[in-house]
């Protein structure tokens, strides 16, 4: 009969040879002396690295975007970093590369470092290296400093979901992928996320020719929540389960969502419906 | 002009007005077992400081620096053009290049900057030329994959791995004389993969981490809980890396990379009791660590 510590170092075992991202490494690693492993591993982007970090920026992108809180975000895009944020993620998902850029950098501008390490892996797989090292700098936080025991800010992931022990964007990126593995956790939830992605992809535009913006449409918020009520939801801790379209319990008042309409649509009148929480 | 008198130490000068003090008081023996010879140099050969910077490029300040082990542990391609500009006086390029590497770990310095000066100067594909001792190519050959897999468990990148192994058997067939010498020479170099590695590796609170190999953990791959088993992993490898150095090395080499225990003796050049006993007592704080409900016959801590 095996203790739970011989069980628990069985499982300790790693494979003969992990295969690590080049950009993921040398994030997580201040500590190499510049000049060991610059010419080992900077080297200019090649079709293999280009690749691996386009195949993370959709692994990064579809989690984020596969998040329940993150849907609801949506709706404030313009306003909450993290919306915006969210979507870039889908624009991404859905090939809009440019407009996804566009709203990340809006995110990155307003502070969300997540929305930084997306543009550095979109510039990385372009093959814009001196794009990508920029925001790289922008999403890693202050650099060299071995940081004890302070709280590491939920940079990428909201509050809500606190992965494993160590929040750190590299980190968690890598627990993404790891959960990619298992495709049936991401079958469930792939039903809103699909309905979400169509919906963003047709409603966001660029209004103007003159105006290189895009913007989604007017309705875009309670279209968002509409699709992500009425699809079916993962498991405990879901806010969604009233049959009524969600309204996000947080701050959301007539004011801040009529300013919302006035900010995509000067000349939209009509207040967004409310229904009593 | 009178001549000041002669700070300890120092050899009588010839010519007056020279001013080269005294090697700085805690300088370490393997410092001035180079630096000794090179002063004594110095000033056998009657040149002045100004000669010297003539001669070598260097400035004043700095050779004086250097003839004192004064500032900071001295580069090897400064090293070695002092030398140059003593025309070496007798010593051997190879002698003093060890004595250099030796008294650079005195002085603490990383490895990585060791070897980065040896590359600066050309030294560092030494350990690729056919023109090695047999016996160092034996060793190497034998213990190279092992030692990959130690640097991987900690370091990840097989780039960054393969990296640091090479600077390790770099500087082991400098220090090849000293290791053979050493009481055991796979202890020897064992401890130069160990600070070599741990010095490259990430750390958590001025602690190697071994936190991230919880991303390629066989068990992952199978597991129907990957977040859970990603928690485990992260847990049981942060307890790990608290271990004391011995217990740690021989955890990793046994459970993370599934080592046998003699191959673990082995590497590690120490015997294959002491594995075993080592193994148990980790073991146990692990135990005592994780699980402190469960406590089996260990003294608790």
């Amino acid at each position: 009969m095996t203790s739970p510590i011989d069980e628990l170092l069985a499982r300790a075992r790693l494979v003969d040879r992990p295969y690590v991202p080049l950009d993921i490494t040398h994030t997580s690693r201040p500590f190499i002396p510049p000049q060991a492993t610059a010419a080992a591993a900077r080297v200019m982007p090649g079709e293999a690295d280009r690749r691996a970090a386009a195949d993370d920026l959709t692994a990064l992108c579809q989690t984020v975007v596969s998040d329940d809180a993150a849907v609801i975000a949506l709706g404030d895009f313009l306003t909450e970093p993290f919306g915006a944020r969210v979507l870039g993620c889908i624009l991404q998902l859905t090939d809009a590369e440019d407009s996804a850029r566009f709203w990340w950098q809006y995110a990155a501008g307003a502070g969300d470092t997540a929305a930084s390490y997306c543009l550095y892996l979109h510039h990385l797989a372009l093959g814009e290296q001196n794009q990508a090292t920029w925001w790289q700098q922008q999403a890693t936080p202050a650099p060299q400093t071995p940081t004890p025991d302070e709280d590491p800010p939920a940079r990428f992931v909201d509050p809500a979901r606190n992965i494993a022990a160590d929040a750190s964007l590299p980190t968690t990126l890598r627990v993404l992928k790891a959960l990619k593995i298992h495709t049936d956790q991401a079958k469930n939830e792939t039903h809103a996320v699909e309905a979400v992605i169509d919906y963003v992809s047709a409603a966001v535009s660029y209004v103007d020719d003159d105006v290189e913006l895009p913007l989604p449409d007017p309705d875009f918020t309670d279209h968002i929540r509409a699709l992500t009520t009425h699809t079916p939801h993962r498991p405990p801790g879901s806010r969604t389960t009233s049959p009524l379209p969600a309204r996000s319990p947080r701050k959301t008042s007539a004011i801040a969502a009529a300013r919302r309409r006035t900010l995509r649509h000067p000349d939209q009148l009509h207040p967004a419906p409310q229904t009593n929480l | 002009m009178t001549t000041p008198p002669a700070p300890q130490g120092v050899p009588p000068r010839g010519k007056p007005g020279r001013r080269l003090g005294p090697i700085l008081p805690g300088t370490g023996p393997a410092h001035r077992a180079w630096l000794q010879p090179l002063r004594e140099a110095f000033h056998a050969s009657g040149m002045t400081l100004v000669e010297l910077h003539q001669r070598t490029g260097w400035p004043k300040s700095k050779l004086s620096e250097l003839l004192r082990a004064a500032g900071r542990y001295p580069r090897w391609s400064f090293t070695r053009d002092v030398m140059t500009g003593l025309d070496w006086s007798g010593m051997s390029y190879e002698v003093v290049r060890l004595q250099w590497v030796q008294a650079a770990r005195e002085a603490n310095k990383r490895t990585a900057w060791i070897t980065a000066c040896l590359a600066q100067s050309g030294d560092s594909t030494l350990a690729d030329s056919a023109a090695v001792p047999l016996d160092y190519y034996a060793f190497r050959e034998m213990h190279q994959d092992h030692y990959t897999a130690y640097a991987l468990a900690f370091l990840r990148s097989p780039v960054t791995a393969e990296k640091a192994v090479r600077d390790v058997f770099t500087l082991l067939l400098l220090l090849w004389p000293d290791a053979l010498g050493s009481e055991r020479l796979e202890r020897y170099a064992w401890e130069l993969l160990r600070e070599t590695v741990l010095e490259r590796a990430p750390k958590d609170n001025g602690r190697p981490t071994l936190i991230e190999a919880a991303f390629d953990t066989l068990a992952l791959k199978t597991s129907p809980h990957p977040m859970h088993q990603i928690t485990e992993s992260m847990t049981l490898f942060r307890a790990i890396s608290h271990l004391p150095p011995r217990q740690l090395d021989v955890t990793v080499l046994k459970h993370l990379r599934g080592l046998t225990d003699t191959q673990i003796a082995d590497e590690m050049g120490i015997s294959l009791a002491a594995v075993r006993s080592t193994a148990r007592h980790a073991r146990r704080s692990l135990n005592a660590l994780l699980y402190p409900q469960h406590h089996q016959g260990g003294t608790p801590r």
